[in-house]
């Protein structure tokens, strides 16, 4: 029987759905208020109030986007117990079962290539965001915050750099655990 | 991974290199890129008989698949072709084992 679509690790549609569905709006929120701070603001506030307003507005528009591709992938994420749950309990004895079975896994595999996008959008905007963060926390000159203000911008420039690294990790853990599953003890000759 | 993946902003995509084979209870990784694997080149090697098919499934098909699966013996671009229509890829992996059968019998 064909074998069903699914996200691997199983976890892995729930994280993306917190992600996107909870984290994403929150953080576009706060880069689209930081960007009208910085835009309403004397420009004299900041020291690069042009590069930070458009590094905010690029955080957002990223985030949004992946909430709006993770919506759309949302579409084609359901499991064996939603096909019982419209179908019947007794769904996988009916005629249509097998067909039921591979428009799930067409379905899913729908799913992982706008789910792929969303991430890729989501991790580029949390990473804008802290650089966007970062640059408003620069000061404009040397009153007697500006050394406060530095020192915030570096932890939050430092903070940036870590989940950059933290995300390159991930990916580089995904292939690794992926080349474990891919071993090639053979070649099939038929 | 999904814990790490709430307690900090970054996540970690699914994979897009692999896809899953379409065989009955095959967890068979397909590679999307499959290099010098074409369509082309394995037409190719059927029209040029058996000892060719197997020199290019020697070379080109080192999917793990279930030892039951069907279509083990088709390689990669095979696979991603049946795959790339949105629809049942069985069909189309059936066409191209028949195809497979009959390129072996010409010998």
């Amino acid at each position: 029987m064909t074998i069903l679509g699914r996200p691997k690790p199983l976890g892995f549609g729930q994280a993306a759905q917190e992600a996107h569905s909870i984290a994403a709006p929150m953080l576009t929120a706060a880069a689209l208020a930081l960007a009208g701070v910085v835009a309403g603001a004397d420009p004299t506030f900041f020291l690069w109030p042009g590069p930070t307003l458009l590094v905010l507005v690029a955080a957002s528009l990223s985030l949004v986007a992946s909430m709006q591709l993770h919506y759309h992938a949302r579409h084609y994420y359901y499991s064996p117990q939603d096909i019982e749950a419209w179908y019947g309990p007794d769904a996988h004895r009916s005629k249509q079962y097998p067909a039921l079975r591979v428009t799930q896994r067409l379905h899913f595999e729908i799913w992982e290539r706008y789910i792929f996008w969303a991430i890729l959008s989501f991790n580029a905007g949390t990473s804008l965001l802290g650089l966007g963060v970062s640059l408003a926390l620069a000061p404009s000159d040397a009153g007697p915050q500006a050394a406060w203000r530095w020192v915030a911008f570096a932890m939050v420039l430092l903070c940036t750099a870590l989940d950059v690294l933290w995300i390159a990790h991930l990916y580089r853990l995904r292939n690794r655990e992926e080349q474990d599953e891919e071993t090639i003890p053979e070649s099939r000759e038929g | 991974m999904s814990s790490h993946s709430m307690t900090l902003p970054g996540i970690a995509a699914p994979s897009n290199r692999w896809r899953e084979c379409w065989g009955d209870d095959c967890l068979g990784l397909i590679p999307r890129n499959s290099g010098t694997d074409t369509i082309k080149a394995w037409n190719s090697a059927l029209e040029n008989g058996p000892h060719a098919i197997a020199e290019y499934l020697r070379q080109h098909n080192k999917v793990k698949h279930d030892p039951g699966c069907d279509f083990q013996v088709l390689p990669p671009s095979v696979h991603n072709a049946a795959m790339d229509g949105g629809r049942d890829p069985r069909p189309v992996l059936k066409q191209a084992l028949t195809e497979l059968n009959e390129a072996r019998r010409t010998d």
